[in-house]
């Protein structure tokens, strides 16, 4: 295993700060100290090349591990080894073999065009000069960033940072690549590149990666297995086909009409989810999909199109998230 | 140390294009940075039309004192200008890309970004030295020339701890770098010999908060006024002062909760 996590628990502590002068006065005298448990003895364990999916809403838990991971922060309790190094000991030997990349933060200088920030990775990284050619050659060219190597990062677009940050954080070659929110706030055309990228990049190198994001599209693109975390606790750890399955144990049915419908004329056929005269969405048992949807289409209304479906993930989640911890969702 | 050598050396040309496409900002740091040696140059030359000494020192020694502070002084802000951008790294959490690099974190949070300005200041001052040395009615003494850069080191590795121990508290409180201001404010008070201040006051910044360890020692040692006791005392104090924010930086480290994602 590459990665193996066992009862890992991290408490963060802070202080109360109650609104206003008078209380921030009083502050400078007696805070009161409060405890917040981000992640609660979870264990999971993840092996050579796999990618990883961690979701969780916001406050989860999932960029704490990630940072437990990295090495960033020390955990309150419970063990944890990548690659037979203990993370928080910042080893050098484990650090040149693992890359961090943040969506909401950025590693690149600002003021300097990205290569030059390349180059200091190479030095820190101690990249052979051969070897920082080859890999830079190859990731320029499959994240197509030729022509902005030399423009000031400031001046580059938000998917084109992002691709640099990509870059920066794998010229050493990693073998464990921890990505948190890399397709945050990037249009849909920037993060299917990224998706893309990192699809390739898992398959070509067999770099474990551990991919934490909003987008269910990341997720339902890069990942078999998913981890779902939910107030610092594991609740669903396995394949992501299984969780439809076992989740949303129905398919959709998205049908067009050559002209208006009555509800009344296919509520038969399943639960109406969505209903416009021209256009339905409707649930079905995800078995006898494909015998309500011949059915439908050997019926006498007047069918256009007809689509089969799986569920939208996030709504998958969401349904978990709503239903709050339960640990039948364990798989 | 080879590593760190290219390191550094990557960070030294990246500063320097750095200030390069920001020429007004550091333009203007420069000029104020030139303005505010002369303005002082010129302060001392009017105290001494009114008077042959200042707490018993002549106005080249007093000159030597001042030079001297201002060399410290930049040769701190030279080596060490990373400390003023290291709050930002703190609050919007890139610190946390610099803890998960495979070298020295304090040393890539500190020598962040060498300033070549500050290193273009030094030849001038230490010219300044040599002639304000140079001037003195005193014995020429080869053994106090070879301490003076003894001293300076040390007062150096002082400046750096008291760096450390103000990203420490940044890294701690994410609130602003306030404890280097309190080096930088001090320095002010130690450009003059530590004679001009009464006794307690004398005590308080050689032993609580060390500036004239740090500014003022390397100076009386030029000028052969320091004795071997106090040479001892500065150095037990560098000892202590570097080592302890060395061990503050690290069981800090081990308690940075890094900023919310």
């Amino acid at each position: 295993m590459i990665i193996q996590v066992k009862n890992l628990s991290k408490t963060y502590e802070y202080y109360k700060k109650a609104p206003g002068i008078w209380a921030s006065v009083a502050g400078l005298f007696h805070r009161e100290k409060l405890y917040k448990k981000a992640v609660k003895e979870i264990s999971f364990e993840i092996g050579e090349g796999e990618l990883v999916g961690f979701l969780g809403p916001n406050g989860a838990g999932k960029t704490t591990t990630l940072k437990m991971l990295s090495g960033i922060l020390y955990p309150t309790s419970g063990e944890a080894k990548v690659l037979g190094h203990t993370p928080w000991k910042r080893e050098a030997a484990y650090q040149k073999q693992f890359a961090l990349v943040m969506g909401q933060k950025n590693q690149l200088w600002w003021d300097l065009p990205a290569m030059e920030s390349f180059i200091l990775n190479k030095e820190i990284y101690e990249v052979p000069d051969a070897e920082f050619e080859k890999n830079l050659n190859e990731l320029v060219e499959l994240l197509d960033i030729k022509d902005i190597l030399d423009v000031q990062v400031r001046k580059l677009s938000l998917g084109q940072r992002m691709k640099c940050e990509l870059v920066a954080a794998l010229l050493h070659k990693p073998k464990v690549l921890f990505l948190d929110e890399p397709t945050i706030g990037l249009d849909v055309v920037a993060q299917k590149n990224i998706r893309d990228f990192v699809k390739h990049y898992n398959r070509e190198n067999k770099t474990t990666i551990l991919l934490t994001s909003h987008y269910m599209e990341d997720v339902k693109d890069l990942c078999k297995r998913v981890i779902i975390i939910e107030d610092g606790e594991i609740m669903y750890d396995g394949d992501l086909v299984k969780l439809i399955e076992k989740y949303a144990p129905y398919k959709v049915l998205k049908i067009t009409f050559e002209r208006d419908v009555e509800k009344s004329d296919i509520d038969r056929f399943g639960e109406v989810m969505e209903f416009e005269p021209g256009n339905v969405i409707l649930r079905v048992d995800r078995e006898k999909a494909k015998n309500v949807a011949r059915e439908i289409l050997s019926s006498d209304l007047p069918v256009d199109d007809i689509l089969i479906d799986e569920v939208d993930i996030s709504d998958v989640v969401r349904k978990i998230f709503s239903n709050g911890k339960d640990n039948s969702l364990k798989a | 140390m080879k590593k760190y050598f290219r390191v550094w050396k990557q960070l030294a040309v990246m500063a320097s294009e750095s200030y390069m496409s920001n020429r007004i900002e550091y333009g203007s740091y420069f000029l104020g940075k030139i303005i505010r040696f002369c303005f002082l140059m010129l302060m001392i030359a009017a105290i001494f039309s009114h008077t042959g000494n200042m707490a018993g020192y002549t106005k080249y020694q007093v000159i030597i004192f001042f030079l001297t502070s201002f060399l410290i002084d930049t040769l701190g802000q030279a080596a060490f200008r990373g400390v003023y951008l290291f709050r930002e790294d703190v609050r919007q959490g890139n610190f946390d890309y610099t803890i998960s690099k495979p070298l020295n974190s304090l040393f890539l949070v500190l020598s962040r970004l060498p300033d070549f300005l500050d290193v273009i200041f030094i030849f001038p001052l230490v010219a300044f030295l040599f002639y304000a040395f140079s001037k003195l009615d005193i014995f020429y003494n080869p053994q106090l020339l070879a301490y003076y850069p003894v001293f300076l080191m040390l007062s150096f590795l002082m400046v750096a701890g008291i760096h450390v121990i103000s990203v420490t508290l940044t890294m701690w409180t994410m609130e602003s770098e306030s404890f280097i201001w309190v080096l930088r404010n001090t320095t002010f008070l130690s450009l003059f010999p530590p004679e001009v201040y009464s006794g307690s006051i004398q005590l308080f910044f050689t032993f609580v908060f060390p500036i004239i360890v740090i500014f003022a020692f390397p100076a009386k040692v030029l000028l052969g006024l320091l004795t071997l006791k106090m040479a001892l005392v500065a150095l037990a104090m560098t000892f202590v002062f570097f080592g302890g924010s060395l061990l503050l930086w690290k069981t800090g480290l081990k308690h940075y909760s890094s900023a919310s994602s």
